[in-house]
């Protein structure tokens, strides 16, 4: 196998796209043996033909990706409905999805209580280091040598990591959930949600944006008072410029908050729709290429 | 709905019963039972649908399935039927004539 690589693989890697959130075991049996199929279809067609027409042709009968994959999710329904476990189904997902949430939601409470602790030394520490009176900054409570500034730290980058990271995070937790799930009496695999399922794909991704948009309200809450504050102490130890605009900006002048307000309003429902777009985005570009 | 369109539902709802009659027949593979399908014209259907509805059939318990390794290619995956696989076509082929044999009634009786 030569050229006709390049073509199969990027068959069966969008074919697998369609097929995201299948349990892996199943989804790779499966391309497995589409695989197997496309080997032996090329191995009975004749010679003579170039090689590139002869994948394009095989391929061609197999059918599009976006063909296949939807026959898929559509013989899964019908088993499912053959089970007559929808309403198990629903229990499950609602019972995987809450037990996301309550454990991002504990992670998130953690983090906000600690990023709290650590930002009220900051603003006591900037006062005691005379930052609003543009000196240097030699705040006390930032360093790890303190509990505090050590509690900041690693909320800080717990945080940073919290929103580079969310996804493999929550895909750890479904794993551990659909895990247990799975041990439950009846033995049977949870399935996921994949596109084509509508109403469930849609919730299903309705819920990781809203865990995504609650991280970054908490990062952005911290993130962006922080910029504005540090900013202040360049200002104010380059040009001696008094640090009360820049802290305005955080929207408390008498020192850094958290302001959660203005973050829940404005971040979340725009993490959440960029979220939900860059989901929806994935799947039209799958199924269009 | 066009010719092609009702032509194609016909196929689809009889794939059922002709992938379990093929399987009933000897153990297959899935390019195997594709070939066969073709090889009787008229029951030729996109490829791509076979596989999605083994899939299916295995997990409803109607077929069983082993990889196998091949002298003249990939492993493959070979297709037998189960007891309560045997049983269903049992039935199934039971439905299709006495519908076959009310259809034809029917359209001969109709003088189509």
């Amino acid at each position: 196998m030569t050229s006709r690589q390049p073509q199969v693989a990027a068959y069966l890697d969008r074919l697998a796209q369609e097929l995201e959130g299948l349990d892996p075991a199943e989804r790779d049996d499966f391309l497995r043996e589409l695989a197997t199929h496309i080997e032996d279809a090329l191995q009975q067609m004749d010679a003579a033909v170039p090689e590139a027409e002869r994948v394009a042709r095989v391929l061609e009968r197999l059918g599009a990706p976006r063909h296949v994959g939807r026959a898929y999710v559509y013989e899964r329904l019908l088993w499912l409905g053959w089970q007559r476990q929808s309403a198990r189904l629903v229990v499950k997902g609602l019972m995987l999805g809450a037990s996301a949430i309550l454990v991002y939601a504990g992670l998130l409470a953690v983090l906000v209580g600690t990023v709290w602790a650590g930002v009220q030394s900051i603003a006591f520490g900037m006062r005691l280091a005379g930052v609003r009176g543009g000196l240097v900054f030699n705040d006390r409570a930032l360093s790890p040598s303190t509990g505090a500034g050590l509690l900041w730290l690693a909320a800080t980058v717990a945080g940073l990591w919290l929103l580079l990271a969310e996804r493999r995070l929550l895909a750890a937790v479904q794993r551990a959930v659909a895990r247990w799930a799975d041990r439950l009496p009846d033995r049977r695999r949870l399935p996921l949600p994949v596109p084509g399922e509508g109403l469930g794909w849609w919730l299903f991704h309705a819920l990781q944006a809203l865990i995504f948009g609650l991280a970054v309200v908490v990062i952005g809450a911290l993130v962006i008072p922080m910029a504005c504050w540090g900013w202040s102490i360049v200002a104010g130890a380059v040009v001696h410029v008094r640090a009360e605009p820049f802290l305005a900006l955080s929207g408390n002048a008498d020192g850094v908050s958290l302001d959660f307000g203005w973050a829940f309003w404005t971040l979340l429902p725009l993490a959440m729709a960029a979220s939900m777009w860059w989901q929806w985005f994935r799947v039209k570009r799958s199924r269009t290429t | 709905m066009n010719e092609q369109n009702w032509a194609i539902q016909f196929r689809k709802g009889t794939l059922e019963l002709c992938v379990l009659a093929i399987v009933g027949q000897e153990a297959s593979y899935g390019y195997d039972i594709v070939q066969k399908l073709a090889a009787h014209g008229h029951l030729a259907i996109s490829e791509g649908t076979v596989y999605p509805l083994l899939s299916r059939l295995l997990r409803e318990g109607e077929i069983e399935a082993h990889w196998h390794d091949s002298p003249s290619g990939p492993p493959r995956k070979y297709y037998g039927l189960t007891a309560q696989g045997r049983e269903t076509l049992r039935a199934m082929r039971q439905e299709w004539e006495q519908i076959a044999r009310s259809m034809n009634d029917l359209l001969g009786g109709s003088g189509v």
